[in-house]
């Protein structure tokens, strides 16, 4: 057979296996289409390596032909090989579709925070804004800070108010009842002016339905030259607004707290009724918040400070309570009981 | 404090006030209204009826057709069922129109074809009792047509307040109509307290008064008394406001209490041994049984009210057994004192007795009052028994004597305080206050003005305001009188130079929402320990961790200690939810060890891994940080990992949770923060003893131990109920020390690599407890790196093939160049030299 002959049955042999391989539409065979016949022991090498052997006089001829056809071959190689990606990427976008409703376990991924966190996160971010500082302080003090420089002495009936636990130790040591041990721990640290808060754990000897042996305060005070009773009610007003909402009012009713004088409790409307009286808030009205008051002489004066140049405010209130209210949680005690499932509903992050 | 309002009125008119009003106004003058309550559920259509003839329903056997008087001039139908109405009878008669308690209405209705007008009514459903039977019985003295209200004095309305620590002078009538009347502006009706016709004399009292705690000792002596019944109006006041009706003598002690807020004592005059009163304090060790039956134990200090030969009375706190007023008393002597308020409560608080004496006297009684007290008692005795006389009691007219013995060693000295009027208007930014306005209000309050110039007033405070000390009072009496709400609402002008704050305060806050962002959630405990949880926890005597503070009065016995690591509540949390069910719960805590340091000194030497566990924490201020007697507490961040990993799901099979799932949550954690630099040692046996001794670690840090986390012992685990096959794992991190380690920056590479990396891979055979830091640390100390940049372990094996006591390790090394892509030569030669040098190192085979 001489070279002509084959080199016309090499190429009706690659136009079949072109035609099997577009038929196919599968990338990979494209390259061994090229390795049969272009590979090192392929057709077209094999043809040429014929042409050695053929006489010098039909040499042209048959070399010209020889590459005729490998040229044709390479040509509809790299023709088939830019078809192969278009192939490939329909071979990928027709895969099986997926069930996306397939569940995932994103439960595990993403924990959350505390319900007290998530309300004492806002809380600081309000009082950061208003340009209060936040201050930290133990959580187990002495007699000094917790009660004797608020103006509490000894045997002083308002100690009742608070059922404080002891500590079994030679110096007057107790768990704090609130956090305006902070007071005194700062003031005693720093001169005015101040504004300062101090969220944090408080402890008393108390455990029923709505009571709980520990729970959390926020502290916050304001000292400097000229503070008044409106600039207590005009900060309160402006915190509770940016927590509770714009548009409901504040209430500030005459109370006792031996550190201040005069003393007061606020209120805020009930956000569920709007103040026409409901379950929420028993039919008041109002939801109560907290004490406050303007910083009595007697405190500045177990600090050091001059009582007549300084005056000042304080207010303090649960923040347990404000976080059942936002997530209408029915019973404190839930929030300590570490119930795994309880806990995931309170995101990382809210607004 | 409970609250009559028809006793109130008597003091000052509240005509044309309703309830709301009055509530509404104690409430912003500070007496809070917690409750109010309305003596009967029903108004006034419930009404006295007389049931004129009760004859047989034509068609019901049970029922009765009754013609019943209720004043008016026709007689009303009423069908009734109960089995003891009958003709004659007082009923009370619920009008059509009435609405009874529970919503029940009462409509005219045919009853088994017979009209019927109203419902005569039982206690049940009025409200006032349960299940009696039949229809109420009066007495047959009210007139048909009678509110039962009135008729049962149940028109009052009592008042629940809230009277707070400092306003002891309001624990009586007189007190709250004193506001009351400062802020209406309503005159007050203070009782006469006149004694008519008195006789006899107490000056055969003696009075000796030892002791400085007491501040005034009144005696009043009172003969030929009975102890009888009180009138129905006394009896009513008293038990309105939620005392028991005794008797007559008892009732009038009470009723002056509560009027005039000065309690009262009554002895039986026959147990006065000679008529002789010393006031004295007690011997330490002394004993007294007071007149609830309890022997009581005393100290040196507390004071005692004795007579001629033993004590009979505990000082304002309660009487003694020995000398109470009995069926058969006939004569007594009656004590109104003062006593000082703290030693009435140290003494009552010890005792553990809270009596109505005693609240009142440690809050301050009036010590001026004492003699207008006296006397209102025996006015009142005279008043109640010319009344039972009226009734037909037949009762002997006490002999009252005229004067009482009344020691009162030291008169106090008037309280005079200045007010500025310019303090008062700035301090409350109200400036249309005026002098005038001031003096008015006060006036109401019966602060009197003594002097005044100027800017400034003088006042007299009377002694029944203990609480009035200072301006500021002064001034919160204005703010209360003319009402909170009259101050604007104002922000203050102040200097924006900010307070210094710890960084501590705001790295907590992030380290909660990181570790939350982990996968883990937030709990909340309590950080209490029982006696046994040292013990179920496996910590020896003498550990650092074994709790060091023990509260003196705990509310249970298992919450006694003051815990020192957060893993014990996270366990019982664990335990808890496996308990309901819960499996594979991951939480995390943010709560704080307590440690006494000063009592327990650390012990370094053996406990080395706790070194810094005494440092006095950055929350302290440094004043407060260099109190020696200062408990130590540390933040900690404790976190526990339950079993599984992760359930077996539609994609793979249930995983378990490794020690390494714990590390990679804590090292990622701190790599948050920075803290990248982390070394984990395995802890020395039993460091930290609740965890397993060979899948336990601590991690360091910049020079410091910064926390442990490990798998939880198995011992541990059975102690909290856990399955032994399912041991969760806990971490546990000093906050403070990892905000150290990550507010110390290191050198960071600044210029990026532009060139591919080569990689090669090496397996080595080692002994079988070499450790992968050991290797990892001499392949950073390899002495000919050029282009070595990072390398890994990717497989750790031991088993078939591998001899005992080896292991085969395989490592990826990858080779780059800031400079140029490495050519096979240029590694190498490197990866070769790298090689022999770990197998000479570590006389490893290579694989």
């Amino acid at each position: 057979m001489s070279l002509l002959e084959k080199s016309e049955i090499i190429k009706k042999e690659f136009e079949t296996d072109r035609a099997k391989a577009v038929s196919d539409a599968k990338p990979e065979a494209v390259e061994a289409l090229r390795v049969s016949y272009l590979g090192r022991k392929g057709k077209v090498t094999a043809l040429m390596e014929d042409l050695r052997n053929v006489s010098k006089e039909d040499r042209p001829a048959a070399g010209k032909a020889v590459n005729l056809i490998r040229q044709f071959i390479e040509g509809s190689i790299d023709e088939l090989k830019s078809q192969a990606r278009s192939w490939e990427l329909a071979a990928i976008i027709n895969r099986e579709p997926l069930d996306v409703t397939l569940p995932v376990d994103e439960q595990k991924q993403v924990g959350s925070l505390h319900p007290v966190s998530i309300v004492r996160q806002q809380l600081i971010k309000v009082f950061r804004s208003l340009g209060f500082t936040v201050v930290d302080g133990p959580e187990i003090d002495f007699d000094f800070f917790n009660f004797s420089a608020l103006n509490i002495p000894d045997h002083h009936p308002a100690r009742d108010m608070q059922d404080t636990f002891y500590v079994d130790a030679p110096e007057k040591m107790l768990l704090r009842t609130h956090t305006s041990n902070i007071q005194i721990h700062t003031m005693l640290n720093e001169r005015p002016p101040l504004r300062v808060i101090a969220p944090g754990r408080v402890f008393r000897c108390d455990n029923d339905m709505t009571h709980t042996p520990m729970f959390h305060q926020i502290e916050g005070f304001v000292v400097d030259e000229n503070i008044t009773f409106a600039h207590l009610k005009g900060t309160i007003d402006t915190f509770l607004k940016a927590i509770f909402g714009s548009t409901l009012k504040t209430r500030f009713r005459p109370s006792f707290f031996p550190f201040v004088e005069p003393g007061a409790e606020f209120d805020v409307e009930c956000g569920v009724c709007k103040g026409k009286g409901c379950r929420t808030c028993k039919d008041t009205g109002w939801i109560e918040i907290g004490g406050c008051g303007m910083i009595h002489p007697n405190v500045f004066e177990a600090v050091g400070y001059d009582s007549s140049r300084y005056s000042g405010f304080a207010f303090g209130f649960g923040m347990d309570r404000i976080a059942m209210n936002r997530f209408a949680l029915p019973d404190l005690r839930q929030l300590f009981e570490g119930d795994y499932e309880f806990l995931g509903h309170f995101p990382v992050h809210s607004n | 404090m409970q609250i009559s309002l028809n006793w109130l009125k008597d003091y000052i008119s509240l005509d044309g006030i309703s309830v709301e009003q009055i509530s509404s106004t104690l409430t912003d003058i500070g007496l809070e209204v917690e409750a109010v309550q309305k003596s009967a559920a029903f108004g006034d259509t419930v009404v006295v009826g007389r049931i004129v003839e009760a004859a047989k329903h034509p068609n019901a056997d049970s029922l009765k057709v009754c013609k019943v008087d209720v004043g008016k001039p026709e007689l009303l139908q009423i069908v009734c069922g109960a089995p003891n109405a009958r003709a004659g009878l007082d009923a009370c008669v619920a009008l059509v129109g009435t609405t009874l308690p529970g919503d029940f209405k009462i409509k005219d209705a045919k009853i088994r074809g017979e009209e019927s007008f109203g419902m005569m009514c039982s206690a049940k459903e009025l409200g006032l009792s349960d299940g009696h039977e039949g229809i109420i019985e009066l007495e047959t003295n009210y007139k048909p047509g009678t509110p039962v209200i009135k008729a049962l004095g149940l028109d009052d309305v009592i008042l629940t307040l809230n009277v707070t620590p400092n306003r002891a002078d309001c624990l009586g009538h007189i007190g709250v109509a004193r506001d009351l009347s400062a802020r209406l502006g309503k005159p007050l009706k203070k009782p006469a307290a006149l004694i008519k016709s008195p006789s006899g004399s107490s000056k055969d009292i003696k009075v000796d008064i030892k002791t400085d705690r007491c501040g005034r000792f009144a005696a009043l002596s009172i003969k030929n008394v009975r102890t009888v019944k009180s009138p129905a109006w006394l009896k009513q006041r008293v038990e309105a406001v939620g005392m028991r009706s005794i008797n007559l003598l008892v009732d009038i002690t009470n009723y002056v209490m509560l009027e005039l807020n000065h309690p009262v004592h009554a002895y039986d005059d026959r147990n006065v041994t000679g008529r002789q009163f010393v006031i004295r304090e007690a011997k330490e060790g002394e004993t007294f049984v007071t007149l609830d039956n309890n022997e009581r134990k005393l100290k040196a200090g507390d004071v005692l009210i004795c007579d001629a030969e033993r004590p009979i009375g505990l000082a304002g706190i309660m009487g003694g057994l020995n000398s109470e007023i009995k069926e058969d008393t006939t004569g007594l002597i009656l004590e109104v004192a003062w006593f000082d308020p703290n030693s009435v409560r140290a003494t009552a608080r010890r005792l553990g007795i809270h009596s109505e004496a005693s609240h009142r006297f440690e809050r301050g009684v009036d010590i001026k009052n004492a003699d207008t007290v006296a006397r209102r008692f025996a006015e009142l005795l005279q008043t109640c028994v010319e009344q039972l006389n009226v009734a037909g009691a037949n009762i002997p007219t006490p002999e009252i004597a005229g004067d009482l013995v009344d020691k009162f060693p030291t008169k106090p000295q008037p309280k005079l305080i200045a007010l500025r009027i310019s303090e008062a208007k700035s301090f409350l930014a109200s400036p249309h206050l005026t002098a005038d306005k001031i003096k008015k209000m006060f006036e109401g309050l019966e602060i009197n003005l003594v002097d005044q110039a100027q800017d400034r007033m003088v006042f007299d405070i009377p002694t029944w305001r203990v609480d009035i000390e200072r301006e500021c009072d002064l001034i919160e009496e204005i703010a209360r009188l003319q009402g909170y709400d009259k101050v604007p609402y104002e922000l203050p002008r102040m200097s924006l130079q900010p307070t210094p704050e710890d960084s501590l305060v705001d790295f907590i806050e992030s380290a909660r929402i990181e570790m939350a962002a982990r996968g883990l959630r937030e709990t909340i405990s309590f950080p209490f320990w029982s006696d046994d949880d040292a013990k179920k926890m496996r910590l020896p005597e003498g550990h650092p961790l074994v709790p060091t503070l023990k509260l003196a009065n705990p509310i249970a016995d298992d919450q006694r200690w003051m815990h020192t690591t957060l893993a014990c509540a996270l366990i019982k949390a664990i335990s808890n939810n496996n308990r309901h069910g819960v499996k594979g719960s991951r939480l995390f805590e943010l709560g704080r060890g307590y440690f006494d340091f000063h009592a327990k000194p650390l012990n370094r030497s053996a406990f080395s891994i706790f070194k810094s566990l005494d440092r006095k924490g950055r929350h302290l201020s440094l004043r407060a940080r260099e109190e020696k007697h200062r408990p130590t507490e540390r933040h900690w961040i404790g976190g526990i990992i339950d079993q599984p990993w992760s359930p077996k799901t539609w994609g793979s099979a249930e995983e378990a949770a490794s020690f390494f799932h714990l590390k990679s949550v804590v090292l990622s954690w701190l790599r948050g923060f920075g803290v990248t630099d982390v070394q984990v040692h395995a802890l020395e046996k039993e460091a930290i003893p609740f965890l397993h001794p060979g899948a336990s670690a601590y991690l360091f840090a910049k020079g410091q131990i910064i926390g442990w986390m490990g798998e939880l012992h198995p011992e541990v685990a059975l102690a909290y109920d856990l399955e032994l096959s399912r041991t969760p794992l806990v971490f546990e991190l000093d906050l403070e020390s990892v905000l150290d380690a990550s507010s110390k920056r290191t050198k960071i590479q600044t210029e990026s690599y532009k060139f591919p990396p080569s990689t090669r891979d090496l397996a080595l055979l080692v002994d079988a407890d070499l450790s992968h830091d050991a290797m990892n640390a001499a392949i950073a100390k390899f002495p000919q790196k050029r282009h070595l940049h990072e390398w890994r372990i990717f497989d750790v094996f031991q088993g078939a093939n591998i001899a005992k006591g080896k292991k085969s390790v395989a490592w990826s090394f990858s080779f780059r160049s800031i400079e140029k892509t490495l050519t096979d030569q240029d590694v190498e030669g490197e990866f070769k030299n790298l090689t022999g040098y770990l197998t000479s190192t570590f006389k490893a085979e290579q694989r």
